[in-house]
């Protein structure tokens, strides 16, 4: 009787609560990082690998659980990161930023225009999380639009063509035409941001907790019987076109808070930056976590920002040379680092997690003793 | 008279230069079991195929409960090779004859009662829906080669079918507003597993049960969508005796029990003899018989259509 009961009210619960310690934790990790000057790195790397676990989650739903390859996560991001930095530049910043286009089309800032509603300590905080909604409403619009002609095609056809989208989006942002509104191919920058990293958790943990909601709900259980079988689960009555629509938009949507938030984690944004180099980072973070894992995702996006950024760092240092060698160089430790994916690829076949999540691990050993106990 | 269930009329589906179901009528009426046999390639599982709207036939009308589903034409380059039979009857062009000596009035009343059966009998109408459209109109199939959802356990299979009967949207569904007809969904499948007695496995992933139960899935699975007319295509394809009684068995008691109407494609003849009421059968696309199975038993057209005629015969 155990899988009968719908324990969803448990799950909403518990995701709140983790949410909770995980924004205290990251309380006591910024107190850490900066105690030390050597520790700096590791609030950017939590912030970064923060941000990259909702772009690995909001992709896996679509590789992942919809099983549609899609590989325009960079332009959803860019909508996002472009949308974000637009609205929350402040007014009196915007003839700096936007110098070649007297001071832009955008005259005002929604984290300021909540301030002046709501107060200077908490209207600027409404004002950013707003933004980054809107970010996401942008996101998911262009995702319905590609949506439309773009779903009906299979496998790499799909990935192909979303990479497309994704091009296209980087090209577009940069065009003169649009430039009083996107600065052109000029940075955008001096926008309001996060200052610490509970934020970044909080927002992120809210959005992942939506997701993970959402696939344990009727329509995610849809999303997985198209992944499995497509003909069967349109013959039992699920309308493709429409659910798959529907995981895409709502994939486009997280990938534009995503993209808003790595706005705030990088503080200038330049569509040059947003390559489907990007894509494949995200996707590699997919696949090394487990496609069709969301545990898998988070955790393989910590452990990869983390290597590619921090621990391998001492690798690219040519002091750190022991007997003459000159192995170690800067860029070395991509080396390395292509090494250990290729290692955990070959060994973990199906990515860190398979398909399993986190509290699987531990249901699988309790009914593995509770078989021991029968014997 | 019973109640009409499924109307297939004139229906042809021609692949290119393929005719695989060839002018092809049937009925079948509310609580009958109809079997559709033939030799292989016969155009039977292509037959469930434009029933169940996974291919748009090429020219005919399929109505289900009285009200037309599906129905197509010959259209663009089909016009031109088109093999089949009446190419006109399901476009503009098909008119009533006036029958010698009819009055006008006569004739009008005639075509009153040709709108009362199809409302756009004498239009070019086309009708195509998505598969889970006819499906949500309670119509449900299994496959011949099984399909499950290999990743997912016994329960969440037919858990998901019940998917298509739910009233709530994406929203109200991921925050969980819809918690009593979750639960509602959940209470019917395990009593469903139950009736299919499969419920000492609802844990288990699908694809890691025996062939026989799979089977049994399948139909399990079908029936969560609550349909009235169940179509199975090849249910007892790779059982072994004993598996095919006990099938042969469990339809029987799935139709009582379900106020089911069932339509199946079948090669063991001793299931199609034992639980059909009628039989059609269809060769090389056409039917060639149709009748109570002890009528079909001594048809020498389906005699021959089996086993072949001997050439000097």
């Amino acid at each position: 009787m155990m899988k009968t009961k719908n324990n969803s009210a448990k799950t909403l619960l518990m995701g709140l609560v983790v949410i909770a310690v995980l924004a205290v934790l990251s309380v006591g990790a910024e107190a850490i990082a900066n105690s030390a000057s050597s520790l700096s790195i590791m609030l950017a790397v939590l912030k970064k690998a923060t941000v990259y676990a909702l772009l690995a989650v909001s992709m896996n739903l679509l590789n992942g659980f919809t099983g549609l390859f899609s590989l325009g996560q960079a332009g959803f991001m860019l909508v996002g990161a472009y949308t974000y930095a637009i609205l929350t530049i402040p007014a009196a910043k915007r003839a700096g930023v936007y110098q070649y286009y007297d001071g832009g089309v955008v005259k005002f800032s929604i984290p300021e225009v909540f301030s002046g509603v709501l107060g200077e300590s908490i209207g600027p905080v409404v004002g950013m999380v707003l933004t980054l909604v809107i970010c996401g409403l942008l996101a998911a619009f262009f995702g319905w639009l590609i949506g439309l002609p773009v779903l009906r095609l299979k496998s790499d056809y799909l990935a192909i063509a979303t990479l497309g989208f994704a091009e296209i989006m980087r090209t577009f942002i940069q065009f003169e035409g649009f430039a009083p509104l996107t600065n052109g191919s000029n940075t955008l920058r001096q926008y309001t941001t996060f200052k610490h990293l509970y934020p970044y958790v909080i927002v992120v943990g809210i959005c992942i907790l939506i997701l993970v909601l959402l696939i344990n709900s009727t329509y995610g259980r849809a999303f997985k019987a198209i992944r499995d079988d497509e003909i069967a689960a349109e013959a039992m009555g699920i309308n493709l076109a429409k659910h798959k629509m529907m995981s895409f938009v709502i994939s486009s949507f997280f990938a534009g808070v995503g993209g808003g938030l790595m706005a705030m984690y990088m503080s200038s944004v330049q569509a040059k930056g947003f390559t489907s180099a990007m894509t494949y980072e995200i996707l590699l973070m997919v696949v090394i976590g487990g496609i069709g894992s969301i545990s898998g995702s988070i955790i393989a996006s910590f452990l990869f920002i983390g290597c590619s950024e921090w621990w391998l760092r001492f690798l690219d240092d040519p002091a750190n040379n022991i007997g003459g060698l000159s192995l170690l160089a800067p860029g070395f430790r991509m080396v390395v680092f292509s090494v250990f994916i290729m290692i955990v690829v070959l060994f973990f076949r199906r990515g860190l997690m398979g398909d399993k999540e986190f509290p699987d691990l531990f249901r699988r050993g309790k009914r593995q003793k509770k078989g021991a106990a029968g014997k | 008279m019973s109640e009409n269930m499924l109307k297939i009329e004139n229906v042809t589906m021609q692949f290119g230069g393929v005719v695989a179901v060839d002018n092809l009528n049937l009925e079948i009426n509310k609580g009958e079991i109809v079997a559709l046999i033939g030799p292989n390639g016969a155009g039977k599982t292509t037959a469930f195929n434009v029933v169940t709207g996974v291919y748009q036939p090429t020219n005919g009308r399929v109505s289900f409960l009285g009200k037309t589903i599906v129905r197509n034409h010959p259209q663009g380059k089909m016009k031109k090779i088109y093999k089949g039979e009446h190419p006109e009857l399901y476009t503009g062009k098909y008119k009533l004859e006036r029958l010698p000596g009819e009055g006008d009035e006569a004739l009008a009343k005639r075509r009153e009662a040709e709108k009362e059966r199809d409302p756009n009998v004498f239009t070019s109408h086309v009708l195509a829906p998505t598969p889970d459209k006819i499906t949500k109109l309670g119509m449900a199939r299994t496959f011949q080669n099984i399909r499950l959802w290999k990743s997912q356990t016994v329960f969440d299979n037919v858990l998901i079918a019940k998917h298509c009967r739910t009233t709530s949207n994406v929203f109200s569904a991921t925050f969980r507003m819809n918690r009593k007809e979750e639960a509602a969904q959940r209470e019917e499948v395990a009593r469903l597993l139950e009736i299919v007695e499969l419920d000492d496995v609802k844990d288990e992933l699908a694809t890691s049960l025996p062939y026989g139960k799979q089977r049994r899935l399948e139909i399990a699975r079908a029936l969560a969508a609550e349909p009235k007319l169940l179509l199975l295509d090849e249910p007892a394809a790779g059982m072994n005796p004993q598996e095919t009684d006990e099938l042969t068995a469990f339809i029987g008691q799935i139709r009582d029990q379900f106020d089911l109407t069932v339509f199946l494609i079948e090669h063991h003849m001793d299931l199609v003899m034992d639980i059909s009421d009628r039989i059609y059968v269809l060769d090389f696309g056409k039917l060639i018989a149709q009748g109570t199975p002890a009528e079909i038993q001594n048809n020498q057209r389906v005699i021959d259509a089996y086993l072949g005629v001997a050439d000097d015969a």
